[in-house]
């Protein structure tokens, strides 16, 4: 994301006369596509284009977004401008614990998170493992189970690179159900070794209840109350869950002005019901 | 007879915003212009209906760090001067607008004299301080005031740490109490969010109540025989309410909702952009950029109207606007009432209607004005009164035990506002800070036995660490406007917590740095680290 200040930043640079290897690695570091046989005025224009453009944009960006307030649920949409590094450094904090670490989190009834970190130890068996030998996740259901390691319901699993992820979404069928996760690798002759297990997740639910009784409590005679269900008097009305992807579109509209700031909140807050 | 009850509950919340380090800081504009558009006008409404005799009810949640920046003097003061510009460019606005046109000169003595009112009340009326208006209003029985969680928290992703859950709650509590002067007898937990076994918490903390969104009661582990519309008691005795999704639909629903409506005014339209910079200059961010003045002269016209072809505002017109609102929504109540009362036999339904209570003045200028008109002719109606929580608990004599779902008011209904690409790498840092504090605290169990130093360290590793764990940071990456800021907030506070663990683990305090990080992260000054050790 460019800004003002960055743009006019970048421009001071420019005219500071650096080196034909600092200009072409500034380029590609801004992702511009860069010819090894460039000149060196041929990198300066290339840059001087992208500034051009930045500054395009970013008066654009200006004239559909007049409005520079903002409070927690309705931050300004003037990026950067707003942004004072209050310890003015760069804030660097670490990439990793050097714990052991594999963390489910509940997304959705359909979606859990999964982030993992690893001990010194753990890295270091990781990357002793025999070329090629492939890195799984795998997911248990493990319902109302006291799970043992094979007496899950259902098992699934993933091959996944922990060269270059972190972290991963996953999809999953069974709202309210507990869900656990181990990370480990597949052996030559085909067995997998668990490195790291994971905490238990239950997903949440997204359907109204089978149960057949009401239970009750009366306050005044301190009594509790179990009682055959007729089902609620008064019905719902669901809302069928809508996507992601329609809160980045509403995101967007608000960004781009053509809806009230208002309006994304009440989306943000709108939950199973509105 | 019975009759429905309208529980409205507003939700005041703002993450901690607090840089004593500068005379400006933008951000610290979002309590200000709350103060401004939000709370006073809510006091006003307070004020006015108590010397009417209009009996009402309503429930608010003012939440720890909202209550600690309006109790902060160091705020109280930026506010004073900021309405003091504020005031001298309304005055230049008077006379500027007179040659203009004259709607925008009604409006521009309309702002000056708000302005100042404001100001007065602020002042003079409260000493700087607008909780002891909030204080004295439930004291005097019209409203509820509840806490919420220590810094609005998002507690389902702590649900591996109980004393994460827990010093969020306790903080919440103490904090209430130190303002208040009262323990809590409800809370409003962070983005509505429950998760099955929250409520064990809450009970060991004294709450006596919750609100969950309206699927926390239709997916529950037993389904409520009224819906939403009566309190249920989890299996710990905590009373919950849910939310009715047909209030907050017909208020502020993106499409239909009224604050849409065409006489109202525009947000966009600010004379903090519209006018020329020279002239606008002295009244914006120091650094020269743009920013909101709160001086507007432009209504909504038409959703599909751009920016620039907006109509003029008329306060009188738009006072209509909210007072028909006010009696429509009151008619829908009613209806809703009679419908609700007939099925459950006479039985009072209990109509739960939550919002942000920043809707009412600063996303919806007139909102203030619509919930005043709501409350003034509720009164004495024959179908529908206006009701607040804790008289509902004391009152109900009968209760469903329930255990609602996991749920959270976000959109869809769960957690992916708060967990999503763009901000799922925060929470790595968010558990090791609890595991870091817990491992720290656990050094030092007995407080009268450390040093003060280190005392002092570890209690301030606590406020790093609760304000790190803000709902805001990731809801602003997720809306991804003012990004920078709520990233730079949460890896400040990792960083500063990882530099106060590392003395406290060497024994090594750097006092100057110590004392510095207390000066600028000031929240909650008599925190306890060891409510972390309640494992």
């Amino acid at each position: 994301m460019s800004s003002d200040g960055n743009i006019k930043k970048l421009r001071e640079w420019l005219n500071s006369n650096p080196t034909i290897q600092e200009l072409k690695s500034k380029a590609k570091e801004l992702g511009l596509k860069v010819k090894r046989m460039m000149k060196k005025r041929e990198v300066i224009k290339l840059m001087e284009n992208y500034i051009k453009k930045q500054e395009k944009m970013n008066e654009m960006e200006n004239k559909v977004k007049p409005s520079s307030n903002s409070s927690p649920s309705h931050p300004t949409p003037e990026k950067q401008k707003s942004i004072k590094n209050p310890e003015q450094e760069e804030i660097i904090i670490p990439e990793t614990y050097n714990k052991d670490k594999l963390i489910l989190m509940p997304v959705n009834p359909n979606w859990i998170h999964l982030y993992w970190d690893f001990s010194d130890d753990t890295r270091k068996i990781l990357s002793n493992l025999p070329q090629g030998t492939r890195i799984f996740l795998r997911i248990y259901d493990v319902t109302y189970i006291e799970f043992n390691g094979n007496n899950a319901h259902r098992t699934y699993e993933i091959p996944v690179d922990i060269g270059i992820q972190k972290n991963y979404y996953l999809n999953v069928p069974m709202p309210n159900a507990d869900y656990l996760a181990e990370l480990g690798y597949v052996t030559r002759d085909g067995r997998f070794v668990a490195v790291l297990r994971s905490n238990l997740c239950r997903t949440p639910s997204n359907s109204p209840s089978q149960s057949t009784r009401e239970r009750w409590l009366d306050i005044r005679k301190k009594r509790k109350i179990v009682t055959p269900s007729d089902g609620p008097v008064v019905k719902e009305v669901e809302r069928i869950a809508g996507s992601i992807f329609k809160l980045e579109k509403e995101i967007y509209k608000t960004l781009s002005g053509k809806s009230s700031r208002w309006q994304l909140i009440s989306i943000l807050r709108s939950g199973r019901g509105i | 007879m019975p009759k429905g009850n309208i529980l409205f509950v507003l939700h005041a919340h703002l993450p901690y915003v607090h840089h004593p380090q500068y005379d400006f800081f933008l951000e610290e504009n979002w309590l200000f212009e709350a103060i401004t558009e939000t709370y006073v006008p809510i006091l006003r409404m307070l004020r006015r209906l108590e010397s009417e005799k209009k009996k009402f009810s309503f429930t608010m949640s003012i939440t720890p760090p909202l209550m600690e920046m309006l109790a902060n003097e160091d705020l109280q003061q930026k506010y004073i001067k900021r309405m003091e510009k504020l005031i001298e460019l309304a005055e230049k606005e008077v006379s500027r607008t007179r040659s203009e046109h004259p709607k925008k000169h009604k409006m521009a003595k309309f702002y000056l004299e708000d302005f100042k009112e404001i100001l007065y009340i602020f002042k003079e009326v409260y000493k700087g301080n607008i909780l002891t208006g909030f204080k004295e209003y439930m004291e005097k029985g019209f409203v509820d005031i509840i806490t919420s969680n220590a810094t609005h928290g998002f507690l389902p992703f702590m649900e591996q740490y109980p004393q994460a859950i827990r010093a969020q709650i306790e903080q919440g509590v103490k904090t209430y109490e130190k303002h208040m002067g009262i323990k809590p007898r409800g809370i409003w937990l962070a983005e509505c969010a429950y998760f099955p076994g929250l409520d064990k918490y809450l009970a060991e903390y004294g709450i006596e109540y919750f609100f969950v969104d309206s699927h926390g009661f239709w997916y529950a582990d037993e389904r409520p025989r009224y819906g939403v519309y009566r309190p249920v008691v989890t299996p710990n005795n905590v009373f919950v309410f849910a939310r009715d999704p047909e209030s907050s639909e017909q208020v502020w629903s993106a499409d239909i909702g009224y604050p849409g409506d065409g006489r109202y005014r525009e947000f966009y339209r600010d004379i903090g952009f519209d006018r020329e910079y020279e002239y606008i200059k002295p009244y914006i961010d120091p650094s020269g950029v743009r920013t909101n003045t709160g001086i507007k002269y432009h209504k909504v016209t038409s959703k599909d109207i751009p920016q620039n072809q907006k109509e003029f505002y008329d306060i009188e017109e738009a006072r209509q606007a909210a007072k028909e609102h006010a009696l429509d929504f009151l008619k829908k109540k009613e209806a809703q009432a009679s419908h609700l009362l007939n099925l459950f036999e006479g039985l009072e339904p209990i109509i739960v209607a939550p919002f942000d209570a920043e809707l009412f003045g600063h996303w919806w200028f007139e909102g203030p004005i619509f919930l005043e008109e709501f409350m003034r002719n509720a009164y004495g109606n024959k179908y529908i009164r206006t009701m607040k929580a804790s008289d509902i608990v004391d009152i109900v004599e009968k209760v469903q035990i329930v255990t609602p779902a996991a749920s959270t008011w976000g959109a869809n209904g769960y957690n992916e506002v708060w967990l999503n690409g763009s901000n799922d790498w925060i929470y790595l840092h968010l558990h090791e800070l609890v595991e870091k504090m817990t491992e720290a605290a656990s050094k030092y169990s007995s407080p009268s036995k450390t040093p003060v130093e280190i005392r002092r360290a570890l209690n301030q590793m606590a406020r790093e660490l609760l304000l790190a764990q803000s709902s805001d940071w990731a809801f602003i990456m997720t809306t991804n406007t003012s990004v920078e800021y709520a990233v730079n907030r949460t890896k400040t506070h990792v960083k500063r917590f990882l530099e106060l663990y590392d003395m406290v683990i060497s024994g090594k305090i750097d006092m100057g740095r110590l004392s510095h990080i207390e000066w600028i992260d000031d929240i909650f000054p008599e925190i306890d680290y060891t409510m972390y050790l309640k494992v």
